[in-house]
């Protein structure tokens, strides 16, 4: 039920500090440089009119996408946002403006929209974990940003637990497989198998963290933030 | 509240225990993973609804906080970004945080709506309708005709209104269970 790649992205990694495969990649830009340019073509792009401007802006983006050392394959994942957008906008604008005029406006606006998107994506995705945490817990207070960072690191750990209840309960027979979801009469069953065990245990685990955190001597006062490595070493 | 004596408290005044904040934080990591599990496979616009609305009613249901909700969305909106997940780059924030402020706005205004089905099913279906407001935001920044924002929003609105409500369904009896076993 539940897939992998979140078990990938949420890694102990993103609390102990360990280098992520962009910092070990070797020099990239700046963080703060990486924001201020995201967030300065993302405006232009809102206010950007016409195709030259739009060209001038995929350069921009091209340019930080090489900068920031990202991945090329964020491209084809924006070229796949920009079908689907492309599709319902210009479909509403030819309804509206007829033929001549709403495909060019509705692709216009489209890539508009991409081009406000893309330095965000490009930015959120090269910048190391480690320093998106450090980042968030300068902005957030100590106590949200600790949350924030033992969550991470504990929820493979729940998600295991929840993975082997869906397991035991699919194993009784309960009828709590993905496609029955769409059937409401075997919604019960989900409340009954896996909805109320699963709080349970979410809330089983949070009691022993909150333990365990006491016992580390976590109070708001020593505002700590993550659940220190050398506390497992 | 669940409450824990030798639980250390954060935002004291408010008595939201390290538990409770734990317990959030799983509630926010679970409606991530659930949109993640499901993103390729329906492809529907406002299907994400489906466990986002039932997730946040539920924080809000079993921690007496009043701003159960709205914690749950920007720890969830926080790991989106450190993720890197979605189209909207910082935006997303507002993604989950207006659904979770509806929530306790709705909750804060009436205490007893988690009890009943139909209480469950118009929050939800407020909450998803915040969906619109982030819809329309970003097309309006761009200058999209006010005609073509307001059929694209509304479009997008009804699919989450939809799936929100129908989620939200689950939420009483879970709520009813957990009360009965002395759980919450």
């Amino acid at each position: 039920m539940f897939g992998s790649r979140f078990d990938e992205g949420v890694s102990p990694r993103v609390c102990l500090g360990r280098k992520s495969g962009v910092e070990a990649a070797g020099w990239s830009l700046p963080l703060a440089a990486k924001l201020l340019i995201a967030f300065a073509l993302s405006g232009l792009a809102v206010a950007c009119r016409g195709w030259l401007g739009i060209a001038g802006l995929l350069l921009g983006n091209l340019g930080l996408l090489v900068l920031s050392r990202a991945d090329w394959a964020i491209l084809l994942q924006a070229g796949r946002l920009l079908i689907g957008q492309s599709l319902i906008l210009v479909s509403l604008y030819v309804i509206r403006f007829g033929w001549a005029q709403g495909i060019a406006a509705g692709a216009q606006l489209s890539c508009q929209l991409l081009l406000a998107f893309l330095p965000g994506m490009i930015a959120l995705q090269t910048i190391p974990r480690s320093q998106l945490t450090s980042l968030l817990a300068r902005l957030l207070p100590s106590q949200g940003a600790f949350v924030l960072a033992t969550t991470l690191h504990f929820f493979p750990l729940l998600l295991r637990e929840m993975k082997t209840l869906y397991a035991s309960q699919v194993l009784r027979g309960c009828r709590i497989m993905p496609r029955d979801l769409f059937k409401p009469w075997c919604w019960q069953d989900f409340v009954q198998a896996l909805l109320v065990p699963a709080v349970v245990l979410a809330l089983a685990l949070a009691g022993d963290i909150a333990l365990a955190a006491k016992a580390r001597e976590f109070t708001p006062q020593r505002q700590r933030t993550i659940w220190l490595s050398e506390d497992r070493q | 509240m669940i409450v824990n004596s030798n639980d250390p408290s954060l935002f004291g005044r408010f008595h939201l225990s390290l538990r409770d904040a734990m317990f959030l934080g799983f509630c926010a990591a679970l409606i991530l993973a659930l949109r993640m599990a499901f993103r390729w496979h329906l492809g529907i616009s406002g299907h994400a609804m489906f466990f986002t609305i039932p997730l946040l009613l539920l924080a809000r249901g079993c921690v007496t906080f009043p701003w159960a909700a709205s914690c749950t969305g920007a720890l969830a909106g926080c790991m989106a970004m450190l993720l890197g997940m979605g189209k909207g780059g910082p935006l997303i924030l507002l993604k989950f945080l207006l659904p979770a402020l509806c929530v306790d706005a709705a909750i804060w205004l009436f205490p007893l709506l988690l009890t009943s089905l139909v209480g469950c099913m118009a929050v939800a279906a407020i909450s998803a309708a915040s969906k619109f407001i982030n819809a329309a935001l970003a097309e309006w920044l761009l200058g999209i005709d006010i005609a073509i924002i307001l059929q694209h929003a509304l479009l997008e609105t009804a699919g989450a209104v939809l799936f929100g409500v129908a989620g939200s369904m689950l939420v009483p009896s879970t709520l009813k269970k957990l009360k009965a076993r002395g759980v919450i």
